[in-house]
């Protein structure tokens, strides 16, 4: 649906006409300052869309301006799908209604209805129309304040949405009837189950009454059982008293402990007899021991002293032998003592040649050391006499290194100014004929030479006579001075130093170098000779000499000759202490064996005198008990003891015989057994016959309430339990399968159902709240929440300013759905946006623009400048009251 | 040989023939714990009842004897009442009661028997817990082969072909076991009893228990059957025997008279889709013996969910006729048809939620999902679907 023309006459506060033409597809801002009528234009445009012409009572009168009695219009041209339809209404006064279309032009209630159904909106039976009847219109009416509310889709506004989803993905949702179904199922299964999927109600009490019933059967089998087992004892009860009594066996008891009572009473004599003859057998036994004993006793003593006897004889043996070996083992100390002396002595002597032969020794080293030390000096002397006297020679010599150099430079001086004179000097060169000879100042040259003649010279010229030069430059006179200053300083220099000229100073200078040298190197050897100065060797020298004066001394007084080397003599004191040491042992072992005999013979003494006093002892004892009883007398008392006991035993082996014979053992045995089979068998019976008067008892006991018949009734009870504990379990499990298969295809559906909506509804919501999701009841198709990081936050508890966004935001998200789907939208916002931040109102912008690109927006606002920048034409409410109202004709 | 005391001779009965009633298996105190405890009380009250009957019979027919051939009790652990009750509901007759302790209720040490006898029995009521002749006053001799224990593996009814009695006497044989290589092998294991016992034994009647339907084996052997049937087996159940012998060597004439309170009936049924009609119908019983049944249905086939559920209606009705219905639906398997899906819903979540059911049916819980559909088909009709 597209809004072209909107034009209002006489209705409420704009007495005269407001027209707002030319509006475009997209974003359409009217802005009117408050009171400027805005709301008024949004009411007119609803009441001549939705509101009958008839329309009568308070809601028309709120039309009429203030104190005025006019005929409200209201004319609104627009298009749908392309189409031009244009709908006027009057009110009140001669009511009209006039809907032209491109099938034609409609009146009365015909052009409202044909309106009705053209835009999908209800008109009301009765009265003024209610939102809910606006339709999808009313859905994009988007009014100051009144979208907090949720959506307020309205019946025919979801019925246009639903139909329109329902179209797209088909019925998925069961609806009421499906709910229903859910519920009812829903219903059974907790009755059933918990909804942690645990037993309860009846298939809680059927677990019960099944495991009472398997207890109470088990009970009842082992009771059973115990029953039969019982019964099985009796008849085992029964039969083995049956059997007792069958085989007599009481009665072949009592005769057998009879019969074995009888023969152990002949038995008992027999033992008795047997018991008395064992007495006299210890009897004589016992008198013979003692005659024994005191015959063994006698000869105890007699041997007794027989054998102290004997000892004393070993005793005095072993003393004699004793006081033999002491003179040897004396003799032997001695000869060990005199060896050790000897040994002693060597050693001390070869500890003194050991000295001596060292001494020998280091006075030859000492020599050779003095000799040495003797040269040194000498040499040291020699040397040191030598370079005085080349010290000396250089003294005499004038000249030295720069008083050469100081001559060398006058000599050069020289040079410098005869060259100079020779300069400006005159050249003459004579080339006399024949060997002729030319004299200067009488002294001949040698011809062919150049001259140089720098002053008045006379040339005698041999065949020729005499000529006489004489140089005329001024210089000559200058430069002849000057090497004549140069020549006497030279000659100055030289008598200085005494040279006769350059050449000889340097013959002696060269001499006073070479001297220099000598000098030098006699140092450097006296310096290697004694690096420490010469005192300091005559110093050692002289400590030497000293160490072999006491040496010589030492050696001298110790008067030894013919030592030899002090290895050769510390070998011969090595082995002297070798020799020292094996006699040393060698005296140790013979003072050791010295004192051992001793010892042993003082024992031996010892011993010898108590072996003495033992036999005297001994003889004394034997003598007092022959005092007593004689020898012979007591050999005739053992002898009779003997017999005695021969006699006893005797009749003792006559009485065991015959008791053996007799088998005591065996009838006791017999007795014994018959007596405890009697006392058994008796016992048994006993046994036997009170068990079977218990189980006689406990099974008339048992019996009583019909076992068997309890037994059956609690298997049959338990099988049922069972099976129908099985049955509930197989129905919860059914009912458990249903709910949960319902509810899955429920959830399923219900986001399949939404999907066309919410698809269109992420992109608007992304604008503002990237990461949310929005949820939608799928039967009111309201909004009920958002899902923001996986939790669900509730519509009504989100704050004011995000509720009204997201309104506006879903609402825009259908406008793009129904408008694709080919039915009249277009949006209005009156003001809405009043709790978005900047920032929201930005993007909420974003999304109208968005928005847009499907349906018209018109926008009234109070606050233009906030618009400014959308980029969207700004319709001044103002500039529509200067153009005319224009009625369809 | 010692003999049992034996009834005193009843007035009017002058010939030299014997007669007498035949039954055995009475199984007394049997608790059918199967079944639900109102049903079981019934059923076992029933089997007290039909001994009743039968005594009233034994007076009403004036019959020299009746002979129980084992199995008067179920279990040798019968409660103290259910002897009691046994001793009243034999009272209406006063004649010869011989009962024979059989594999159920053996003469052990201690059994019914014993406690019967310290309940102190009339004198009319005799035990044959020995293998003793007992004789029927002075024109019959009773041959009993009493079990002392529940299985025995000899022939106990050896002893009647050595067994001396005068030739006057007519001889009458009285034991519980399996006739070898007559009755089922399952049936043989214990206690046999040799097919040719009649004649080895010169018996002029071999009156035998065990096997719970009526039976003849040879044509003076015959096994009586329980008189009031036990379970779903159609093997005769239900009478007892009416035994008339006129004189040693004569055939006995056997008149089987029907005696028992319920009937027990097991049927298979093919269910067809659509098909439930005659679910009471195929039992084709009168209507007015129909409380007397007990039913057991065993259901087939392959149904969809609007048969299953007019099925149960109709299963529901039966239940209600008959004393008791027991249904086995294992093999019957519910498939749920489009029809079935489309009568619940035909769009939105519960048709998908069908679907998915629906696709279980193939998988390995199966039964759970198939069960779901059909509490979600009853449901529909219970929510007025």
């Amino acid at each position: 649906m597209l809004f072209r023309r909107i034009a209002i006459r006489n209705f409420r506060k704009h007495l005269s006409p407001v027209v707002i033409d030319e509006l475009g597809e997209g974003v359409t801002v009217i802005a009117g300052d408050n009171e400027e009528g805005k709301s008024t234009l949004l009411d007119a445009i609803r009441t001549g869309l939705f509101e009958r012409q008839n329309l009568g009572g308070k809601a028309a009168d709120t039309m009429q301006p203030f104190g005025s009695t006019v005929r409200p219009e209201v004319r609104i041209d627009f298009e749908v799908d392309g189409s031009l339809y244009s709908i006027t209404k009057g009110f009140i006064q001669k009511a009209s209604a006039r809907l032209t279309t491109p099938a034609g032009t409609f009146e009365g209630a015909a052009a409202e209805e044909r309106l009705a159904e053209l835009l999908t909106f209800r008109l009301s039976q009765r009265g003024e129309s209610k939102p809910d009847d606006r339709g999808i219109l009313g859905l994009f009416w988007l009014e100051q304040g009144r979208v907090l509310d949720g959506l307020g889709l309205g019946e025919t506004g979801r019925s246009t949405l639903r139909g329109s989803l329902e179209d797209e993905v088909g019925n998925v949702l069961g609806g009421t009837r499906g709910r229903k179904l859910l519920e009812a199922a829903r219903a059974q299964r907790d009755a059933l189950l918990t909804s942690t999927g645990r037993p309860r109600g009846d298939l809680s009490a059927a677990n019960d009454e099944a495991e009472k019933a398997t207890a109470r059967a088990l009970e009842l089998e082992a009771e059973r059982a115990e029953y039969d087992q019982e019964i099985d004892h009796l008849t085992q009860v029964r039969r083995d008293l049956a059997q007792i009594s069958h085989d007599r066996v009481l009665e072949k008891a009592e005769e057998a402990l009879s019969k074995a009572e009888s023969e152990a009473r002949s038995i008992e004599l027999l033992i008795q007899r047997h018991e008395a003859a064992e007495q006299a057998v210890a009897l004589t036994k016992a008198q013979l021991d003692n005659a024994a004993d005191h015959s063994d006793r006698r000869q105890a003593l007699i041997q007794a002293v027989e054998g102290r006897e004997r000892d004393l004889i070993d005793k005095r043996d072993a003393h004699t032998r004793l006081s033999d070996e002491a003179g040897p083992i004396a003799d032997r100390q001695q000869a060990a003592e005199i060896e050790m002396m000897a040994k002693t002595e060597a050693r001390e002597t070869a500890e003194t040649r050991v000295v001596v032969a060292q001494g020998r020794s280091r006075i030859e080293s000492l020599d050779k050391q003095i000799a040495e030390l003797h040269r040194k000096i000498s040499e040291i002397e020699k040397l040191a006499s030598q370079r005085k006297a080349d010290q000396d020679r250089i003294a005499q010599i004038a000249i030295d290194q720069r008083g050469y150099e100081k001559l060398q430079t006058l000599e050069s001086d020289i040079r410098a100014a005869k060259a100079a004179l020779g300069a400006v000097a005159t050249r003459v060169r004579f080339a006399p004929i024949g060997g002729q000879r030319v004299k200067r100042n009488g002294v001949e040259l040698t011809t062919g030479e150049t001259v140089q003649v720098t002053d008045r010279s006379h040339f005698e010229l041999d065949g020729f006579g005499e000529i006489d030069i004489e140089p005329g430059t001024s210089e000559l006179a200058d430069r002849r001075a000057r090497l004549k200053k140069a020549e006497d300083a030279l000659d100055k220099g030289l008598t200085a130093v005494g040279m006769a000229d350059i050449a000889a100073a340097k013959i002696q200078l060269e001499q006073r170098t070479s001297l220099d040298a000598q000098v030098k190197e006699a140092k450097r050897l006296i310096d290697a000779l004694a690096p420490e100065g010469a005192e300091a060797l005559a110093t050692v020298l002289g400590e030497q000499k000293a160490e072999r004066s006491r040496l010589s001394d030492t050696t001298s007084a110790l008067m030894l000759a013919d030592t030899a080397d002090p290895e050769t003599e510390s070998r011969v004191l090595t082995a002297a202490k070798d020799a020292e040491k094996e006699a040393r042992t060698a005296l140790d072992l013979a003072q050791k064996e010295h004192q051992e005999h001793v010892i042993q013979l003082t024992v031996a003494v010892t011993a010898l005198e108590a072996a003495a006093e033992a036999v005297t002892t001994a003889k004394a004892d034997l003598q007092k008990a022959r005092d007593y009883a004689s020898d012979t007398e007591l050999t005739t008392k053992l002898e009779s003891a003997k017999d005695a006991l021969t006699k006893a035993q005797n009749t003792h082996a006559e009485s065991t015989k015959r008791l053996n014979a007799a088998n005591p053992e065996e009838v006791e045995l017999r007795r014994e057994r018959a007596q405890s089979t009697l006392a058994t068998v008796d016992a048994e019976r006993r046994q036997l016959r009170e068990e079977q008067i218990g189980l006689q008892s406990r099974l008339t006991a048992l019996g009583k309430n019909g076992i068997s018949e309890l037994l059956e009734e609690a298997r049959g009870r338990e099988t049922r339990t069972l099976a129908r504990r099985d049955r509930l379990q197989r129905d919860a499990a059914a009912w458990n399968r249903l709910v949960s298969t319902l509810v899955d295809a429920e959830r399923d559906a219900k986001e399949a159902f939404l999907e066309p909506v919410l698809k269109r509804v992420d992109p608007f919501l992304r604008l503002l709240f990237p990461d949310a999701r929005v949820t939608l009841n799928e039967e009111t198709l309201e909004i009920t929440g958002v899902v923001r990081g996986g939790r669900e936050e509730p519509y009504p508890l989100l704050s004011i300013g995000t509720r009204e966004q997201l309104s506006i935001l879903v609402r825009l998200a259908f406008a793009v759905y129904l408008r694709e789907k080919g039915f009249p939208a277009a949006v209005i916002l009156d003001d809405a946006l009043v709790y978005a931040d900047d920032d929201r109102f930005e993007r909420m912008q974003l999304a109208l623009r968005k928005a847009a690109e499907t349906v018209q927006v018109l926008i009234l606002t109070c606050r233009p400048r906030d618009w400014r920048e959308f980029g969207a034409p700004i319709r001044r409410l103002g500039d529509g009251k200067t153009k005319k109202f224009e009625p369809l004709q | 040989m010692p003999l049992y005391p034996t009834c005193s001779e009843k007035e009017g009965f002058e010939d030299l023939s014997v007669r007498f009633l035949h039954t055995a298996d009475l199984q007394i105190g049997k608790g059918f714990g199967q079944l639900p405890s109102e049903i079981s009380v019934v059923l076992r009250n029933a089997r007290l009842e039909t001994l009743k009957k039968i005594a009233v019979l034994a007076r009403e027919r004036r019959v020299d004897a009746v002979l129980v051939a084992g199995d008067c009790f179920d279990d040798i652990a019968v409660g103290d009442e259910t002897l009691r009750r046994f001793k009243v509901a034999l009272e209406p007759f006063g004649g010869t009661w011989v009962l024979l302790p059989g594999n159920h209720d053996p003469a052990t040490a201690e059994s019914p028997w014993s406690r019967l006898k310290r309940l102190t029995l009339p004198d009319n009521v005799i035990v044959a817990d020995e293998p003793i002749p007992i004789a029927l006053g002075d024109k019959a001799m009773i041959l009993p082969a009493p079990l002392k224990r529940r299985r025995d593996a000899a022939d106990l009814t050896e002893w009647f072909d050595t067994a001396e009695t005068d030739d006057h006497l007519i001889r009458i044989g009285l034991a519980h076991g399996s006739v070898r290589e007559f009755l089922p092998e399952a049936s043989e294991a214990a206690n046999p009893v040799a097919m040719d016992r009649d004649i080895r034994a010169r018996l002029d009647y071999l009156a035998l228990g065990d096997w719970h339907g009526k039976l003849q084996v040879t044509d003076r052997t015959w096994y009586a059957g329980t008189p009031e049937p036990d379970r779903f087996r159609a093997n005769e159940p239900g009478y007892i025997l009416n035994v008339a012998i006129e004189a040693p060597g004569a055939k006995p004439t056997i008149e089987p008279v029907a005696v028992a309170e319920y009937r027990w009936m097991e049927q298979t049924r093919d269910i067809m889709p659509g098909g439930t009609d005659d679910v009471s119908q195929g039992l084709d019983i009168p209507a007015a013996e129909l409380s007397r049944l007990i039913v057991r249905l065993e259901l087939q086939g392959t149904i969809d969910l609007s048969t299953h559920a007019a099925l149960d209606e109709d299963l529901g009705d039966l239940r209600a006729r008959v004393q008791y219905l027991e249904v086995d639906d294992a093999g019957l398997v519910v498939e749920p048809t489009e029809d079935d899906l489309d009568m619940i819903d035909t769009t939105g979540f519960v048709r998908t939620g069908m679907e998915r059911l629906r696709e279980q049916l193939n998988g390995p819980d199966a039964e759970t999902a198939r069960r779901a559909l059909a509490l979600l088909y009853g449901l529909h009709h219970q929510t007025g679907g």
